[in-house]
């Protein structure tokens, strides 16, 4: 028990694909991807497919939900080193209302769909998207957009 | 130390254009193309003339015996050089983002961790010979 060791949090469309698996978890030095998403934590096949990455990069990889991930995430061994991979930023908020220690967030790709405005490259946005990075904002966590390890980065209170 | 990805065609440039989706790009890696236009003299010049800036590199090539494999193997006469071939684009993410190669000197030790790392990541998808990895460790999540 204990504050969990996480490097780094993400918000990712696609979880857990080539840049996230390969490059992100490179860069950081990471050994446990911790995928917190309700429809993974379900789907056999998505886990299979992340699973297949994460054993190319020789770290370890949970798929849990969301309630999963706040009631248990506290169990972590120091040496664990958390990757932690959302979907949304309505997820990432649920995380840090259930209390998961995320002090920094990276927003990586957030591509477009109906109704989303584009902020960069990768990032397109909706009233609810703004709406729930405004809340982690004001609960103290640092957002920043940042596609690749050595990209600058954005804030978000500065684009939204 | 430099990691200089090299094969005939647009392996290296093709390569690079792989890297720069993925991750931007990984310092100290460079590459070099064996083209049509090209002969072996002009290929072992643009080795030269990476290697004259620095000493050390691992060659990471397309094919075992083929020209740009050979042309690295004889700049070991001169050079700190390790060469290896069938290496795949994760290996080459993987050994180039996690180590920092302005700072490593052993160039046998980074071939050797791109060799692993490209067996690693050969494989079919639903056939596996490792465990999963979806298992709480004894300590810890």
């Amino acid at each position: 028990m204990g504050t969990p060791n996480i490097i780094l949090t993400r918000i990712d469309n696609r979880l857990v694909h080539g840049q996230v698996g390969v490059v992100w978890t490179s860069s950081i030095g990471a050994n446990l991807l911790l995928v917190a998403n309700d429809a993974a934590a379900k789907s056999e096949l998505q886990q299979e497919l992340m699973s297949a990455t994460a054993e190319t990069s020789g770290v370890g990889i949970r798929f849990w939900s969301l309630e999963k991930t706040a009631t248990t995430i506290e169990k972590a061994s120091p040496r664990q080193k958390i990757f932690l991979i959302v979907k949304t930023p309505q997820d990432a908020l649920n995380l840090v209302q259930g209390g998961v220690p995320i002090t920094d967030l990276n927003v990586g790709n957030m591509h477009y769909s109906e109704g989303k405005v584009q902020l960069t490259k990768k990032v397109y946005v909706d009233q609810n998207d703004k709406d729930s990075f405004s809340k982690l904002v004001d609960l103290g966590v640092n957002v920043y957009i940042q596609d690749v390890p050595e990209e600058r980065k954005i804030a978000i209170k500065d684009v939204i | 130390m430099q990691i200089i990805v090299t094969g005939h065609g647009n392996f290296g440039t093709g390569i690079e254009s792989t890297v720069k989706l993925l991750a931007g790009s990984i310092p100290n890696v460079r590459y070099v193309d064996f083209s049509a236009d090209m002969n072996e003299e002009k290929l072992a010049a643009q080795f030269e003339e990476f290697l004259k800036k620095d000493s050390k590199a691992v060659f990471f090539c397309d094919l075992i015996g083929g020209t740009p494999y050979k042309q690295a193997v004889y700049k070991k006469e001169k050079y700190e050089v390790a060469v290896v071939a069938g290496c795949n684009v994760g290996s080459l993410l993987e050994v180039g983002l996690q180590t920092d190669l302005t700072q490593a000197s052993d160039v046998h030790e980074i071939a050797q961790n791109l060799i692993v790392a490209a067996r690693t990541g050969i494989q079919e998808f639903g056939v596996r010979e490792t465990q999963t990895l979806d298992e709480a460790d004894e300590d810890g999540i």
